[in-house]
């Protein structure tokens, strides 16, 4: 770790503004992980448009804040309604609403905040520490080694989400041909442009995603959705737990650590994988012991609430260093480094250390925030609950329209938005994942951009892309990941008959 | 398999058809790209044709499969459930409040189209009180307005430009 950076990024983000950013970015990451219907990818792209105005540092430092609380927040919702805020809270809605029926809401909530607070340290610890070695290793990637790492994010992000692999790659797929539209950059042919002059530019990301998920969301539950009332535990005081719920809490936290990092370097898909794994390996181990899975376990939430926000964490790695988004959120997080014109990747560290390590410390003091705004208030986080979900969708759809008319004040912009949501819609109601479609669009341009530099290299031969050992181990990786879990399906399918 | 028990999703068979054409679309456009003498070994056109082809292929299994009979989960609601039957005119009433509002906010601005977008979407979704509704509906507007125009120092149009400035400038907002 660069110690000096480290610390000199530390005092930076003690700044006023960047603190008053570091907690709006909290307050809100909180806000939109209770409140159903937002996620942190749809929060962050919602604001994408305070880009054109505030200062790059305070502006990534409360998209980061708003990335982490997401995460804290998603677990109030899961643990007092039965329903997850967030789609990394899914295991712990299992056993965390069950502790709250039983009365032991702030034990729950207690230890997923905790939980949280603990994983999101040693996690941001290991950031700090691992990214410019891995920015360093970076540096000496060739086009080919960083056009398979992108080829491997395409192939597992396709492969693990959604309900077949053709589904997601065809999500990929679509996603990448969105990617195309526009003047290419190195000869300005036209390409997916028909004539249209305002195509040229292709599609603005920031419209891209925030019609995918506010208007695509919006439309399918006004078309399919029934908003039932649910029925809600509350909540109030001070989350706190006792002797017994710490000693079986410690452990289902540094586990779920472990298993939520790593998974987050690598594209896994966002935070599903990892809370399902930890969730399943703390019911294995209470087996031995008293086992309450099922009737509200607390190493059911203590384990899957580390996860996710070591997950969350992780993805930062990839993104800093290497300049590679491994879930939606990180995607859109990329979006915001570029409308500043910075890029992460190998040469961040080098060209914006400032930038950097101060916004690696502000999540370091967002998390310890969001320990200190979510113990005692909790209570009233609760409370936004109550907002009816017309008010709340009324709402999302007016900052969507704001957020694709303000970037260039054309109403074209707009029209694009409809029709992307449409589109969002139909993935919805076919089952077809969405985050592939965005990786495809923002990482689509950037992996030609390395293929057709690698092939400059070697004068058009195609060999050069397999080249290199590194490139060659990622899609024999890529390759294992897309074959094994069907050959071990087939395996199984063979034994039982 | 039975013949009986097939059913082909209908709307999967339209949506996949759309994937497909789109997949054409790309190799036609690719194809009939004018390619300047200036790109060296790999020009525009070689990438667009693997996303082109990777697509062509994915479509015609995922056709071939809806023909089969395969069919995709819709996915879930945050905070309520998938029904089975569609809700068309709320969808209606959404879909038409963003059409009216791309049609008409920089006509007569972005504080009245504000407010109907808001009451159209939140209608549709299931407010009850009507009055109630469009109070939220207004004031909501107007903090927007006022935050990205002031605070952010962005535009957004306060409409009536042809009554305002009839030589058709923007305004300073």
């Amino acid at each position: 770790m660069d110690f000096a950076n480290f610390l000199a990024g530390f005092s930076q983000s003690l700044t006023l503004t960047n603190l008053m950013f570091g907690l709006l970015g909290t307050i809100l990451g909180t806000m939109v992980g209770v409140l159903p219907g937002i996620g942190p990818a749809l929060a962050i792209s919602l604001l994408l448009p305070v880009t054109l105005t505030v200062d790059p540092t305070a502006a990534l430092i409360m998209f980061g804040a708003i990335y982490y609380g997401a995460m804290y927040g998603g677990s109030t919702t899961s643990i007092l309604l039965n329903a997850p805020g967030e789609s990394g809270s899914v295991m712990t809605t299992l056993e965390g609403n069950k502790m709250a029926r039983r009365g032991r809401a702030g034990a729950a909530l207690a230890t997923s905040a905790i939980g949280s607070f603990i994983a999101g340290a040693i996690a941001t610890g290991i950031v700090a520490a691992a990214s410019p070695a891995i920015a360093w290793i970076g540096i000496r990637m060739t086009p080919a080694d960083f056009f398979a790492m992108m080829v491997l994010a395409f192939g597992t992000v396709g492969a693990v989400m959604g309900q077949s692999i053709v589904r997601g790659l065809l999500s990929l797929s679509l996603g990448l041909s969105i990617g195309l539209i526009g003047l290419d950059l190195q000869t300005g042919s036209s390409r997916l442009v028909f004539d249209v002059p305002r195509l040229t530019d292709g599609i603005e990301t920031v419209v891209l995603v925030v019609s995918l998920f506010a208007l695509g969301e919006v439309l399918y539950v006004s078309l399919f959705g029934q908003l039932g009332k649910i029925d809600k535990n509350t909540f109030k005081g001070f989350a706190w737990m006792n002797k017994s719920d710490w000693r079986r809490s410690w452990g289902p936290w540094l586990r779920g650590t472990a298993i939520g990092f790593p998974t987050g370097v690598v594209p896994a898909g966002g935070s599903e994988l990892p809370t399902f794994l930890s969730y399943s390996l703390e019911k294995r181990l209470a087996k031995k012991k008293h086992d309450e899975f099922g009737k509200g376990a607390i190493e059911g939430v203590a384990g899957p609430e580390a996860a996710n926000n070591a997950n969350a964490a992780g993805a930062m790695v990839p993104l800093l260093a290497l300049g590679l988004p491994t879930s939606a959120t990180a995607a859109v997080l990329l979006t915001a480094f570029q409308q500043f014109d910075v890029q992460p990747g190998p040469l961040l560290f080098n060209n914006e250390p400032m930038l950097v390590w101060t916004l690696i410390a502000s999540l370091f003091i967002g998390n310890l925030l969001l320990l200190v705004l979510n113990l005692p208030l909790v209570g009233l986080w609760a409370k936004m609950l109550m907002i009816p979900a017309p008010y709340l969708y009324g709402g999302i759809v007016m900052f969507a329209m704001v957020g694709a008319y303000v970037l260039n004040s054309e109403t074209f912009d707009i029209w694009v938005a409809i029709v992307i949501g449409i589109i969002g819609l139909l993935f919805r109601r076919y089952g077809y994942p969405i985050t592939p479609l965005i990786l495809g669009v923002i990482l689509g341009p950037m992996a030609e951009q390395e293929f057709r530099r690698a092939l400059q290299g070697s004068a058009g031969d195609p060999g050069i892309l397999i080249e290199t050992p590194f490139s060659a181990t990622l899609y024999v990786l890529l390759a294992m990941v897309v074959i094994l879990p069907r050959l071990y399906k087939f395996w199984k399918s063979k034994q039982s008959s | 398999m039975q013949k009986a028990e097939k059913q082909i999703a209908k709307g999967e068979l339209v949506f996949t058809s759309f994937l497909f054409a789109t997949s054409v679309v790309v190799l036609v456009d690719t194809n009939n790209m004018i390619e300047s003498n200036a790109v060296g070994f790999v020009g525009p056109k070689v990438f667009a044709f693997m996303v082109g082809i990777l697509m062509f292929v994915l479509s015609s299994i995922q056709l071939v499969a809806v023909f089969r009979g395969s069919r995709g989960e819709p996915e879930g609601i945050e905070a309520g459930t998938v029904s089975q039957k569609t809700n068309w005119k709320a969808f209606a009433l959404v879909l038409g409040g963003l059409v009216a509002y791309a049609t008409l906010v920089e006509v007569v601005g972005f504080l009245i189209m504000g407010p109907v977008l808001y009451f159209a979407v939140a209608k549709a979704i299931g407010a009850k009180n009507n009055f109630l509704t469009a109070a939220v509906a207004v004031i909501i507007s107007a903090v927007v307005f006022f935050g990205f125009t002031q605070g952010l120092q962005l535009y957004l149009p306060l409409g009536f430009d042809f009554i305002f400035d009839p030589a058709g400038g923007e305004s300073n907002w």
